[in-house]
């Protein structure tokens, strides 16, 4: 059996209410996920057997026209170095990719808890957005090595692509841990245990973007505007909070539009009319 | 090619390896070759598998001008720092018009037109692949002087910051050549796959010392 054939896909749609409140369409859990819906959204509950080495995961979400939803996770994903292969066969990677399309005036909030990568796991993670031209996006990404002083730490890959209106709008690819060649690289991570970035696509916002950098204690980061109306915001250190803290100096130093300030990081908005 | 090699003279580029040198992240000849290190598979192999991508379509693409346009589409998508994106359509810029000055080849005609948003200035590894293709060059000529590129600028600026004898950079030079042959063939192998597909290797603390504005006080607390 081929591993696409045999990856377990998770699926999820909203539309909008009369409100713009979603309204979930159709739900497919999987075996490595099931989802939990709010009032503002769903909250993904990962397995917490998944991923482990040999798995390719699948999750998409698709956020329907004039819709505003918020996408969340129970817990950290924890990608393991997983036990089911013979000890001579040596290490697989697993993979998860997911995908999300956000329609026409749509507004999807992304943010899950930390992908982990513990010892001498392998992930790649691949995140492929497709928006309409008038939609807007808040999309985290936050991975990190599991700190406690392993031999051999693991290797956490992420892959983001946002196009919109089938423009290519953002394209990145980063990973932390001995397995990527740059990741030492005073050009590239500087050996950094946690990268936190968000991306912010709003064309809406008519204020624009301000370029920026901010530190927090061990953590760097960056507010650098994307050719399109958006922005990328990066931080790297070897502390999760510090990181997040930097990031939010960038938030408010950077000129991100109230709507997406307080969707980041807060607690879930609830979608009122009007 | 002779135009691709020329120099172009952009103090833009010692500007980043400047910062660095400033901060204290490239202090020596070993920290000198991991940065640029980094800098070859991230901006590199962007600008080198761009350059590849190009020279294999534009010889014999029906519309150049919609071929101009995904590339330098997918380019600003990947360049994530303006500062960078900038560079690029400097030194893009700069290299067309020494081409157009020898050649009236419509493709580079066609070139400034679909870029006249940024003042006919495209990206660098856009105007490589073009001109390689013009000159009859393979995908991997291209991808070869677009990694070159990349680095050789840095290095020679941060040899004279450091205080690094010159010889020790040729040093340098030749011992990260391999490196460059390699990104250049990886450049060349992905040259048929779909812009989509390409590598998109990003460089954070190179785009941090890429921006201008110095660190406001109270955006740091170190």
């Amino acid at each position: 059996m081929s591993p696409s054939a045999s990856a377990p896909h998770a699926s999820i749609s909203f539309r909008a209410g009369i409100g713009g409140e979603p309204i979930v369409t159709d739900v497919q859990p999987s075996a490595a996920h099931t989802f939990a819906p709010d009032r503002w959204g769903v909250t993904v509950v990962g397995s917490a057997a998944h991923p482990e080495g040999g798995d390719h995961l699948r999750l998409s979400v698709q956020v329907g026209v004039g819709c505003a939803a918020e996408v969340r996770s129970a817990a950290a994903t924890l990608a393991r170095v997983g036990s089911r292969r013979p000890h001579w066969a040596g290490p697989a990677g697993s993979s998860m990719d997911v995908t999300a399309t956000v329609a026409s005036d749509a507004l999807l909030t992304w943010r899950p808890e930390p992908g982990v990568a513990t010892e001498g796991c392998s992930h790649q993670q691949n995140a492929t957005i497709e928006m309409a031209g008038s939609a807007r996006l808040v999309w985290r990404d936050e991975f990190l090595i599991d700190q406690r002083g392993v031999p051999r730490p693991g290797t956490w890959a992420s892959r983001i692509r946002i196009d919109r209106g089938g423009w290519p709008t953002f394209c990145s690819e980063l990973a932390v841990g001995p397995e990527s060649p740059l990741w030492e690289s005073p050009a590239v991570l500087e050996g950094a245990r946690v990268v936190s970035q968000i991306v912010i696509v709003d064309p809406h916002h008519e204020r624009g973007w301000q370029a920026a950098r901010a530190t927090e204690g061990s953590a760097s980061g960056a507010a650098l505007p994307l050719a399109g109306p958006g922005v990328h915001l990066v931080a790297w250190g070897d502390d999760l909070l510090e990181c997040r803290a930097t990031l939010r100096l960038l938030v408010s130093a950077c000129g991100v539009p109230a709507w997406a300030a307080e969707r980041w990081h807060s607690s879930p908005v609830v979608h009122t009319p009007g | 090619m002779a135009e691709a090699r020329y120099p172009s003279g952009n103090p833009d580029r010692s500007r980043v390896v400047s910062a660095a040198c400033a901060v204290g992240s490239v202090s020596d000849l070993a920290s000198l070759r991991s940065f640029l290190h980094g800098r070859l598979w991230t901006l590199g192999a962007v600008s080198a598998a761009g350059a590849a991508a190009v020279c294999a379509r534009a010889g014999e693409t029906a519309s150049p001008a919609a071929l101009f346009r995904t590339v330098e589409a997918e380019l600003d998508a990947r360049l994530a720092a303006p500062a960078v994106r900038r560079e690029s359509r400097d030194r893009g810029g700069h290299v067309l018009g020494l081409a157009a000055s020898c050649s009236r080849h419509p493709h580079l005609t066609t070139l400034a037109r679909a870029s006249a948003g940024h003042s006919g200035r495209p990206h660098y590894p856009v105007v490589i692949g073009v001109i390689a293709a013009l000159a009859g060059c393979v995908p991997y000529d291209a991808a070869e002087a677009a990694a070159y590129e990349s680095i050789t600028g840095p290095a020679f600026a941060a040899g004279s910051l450091l205080g690094l004898a010159g010889s020790a950079i040729s040093e340098l030079g030749i011992d990260l050549a391999p490196e460059v042959t390699r990104l250049a063939r990886a450049a060349a192998d992905w040259s048929d796959r779909p812009f989509s597909d390409l590598p998109a290797p990003g460089a954070p603390a190179l785009f941090y010392l890429s921006e201008e504005q110095p660190l406001r006080p109270d955006l740091a607390r170190r």
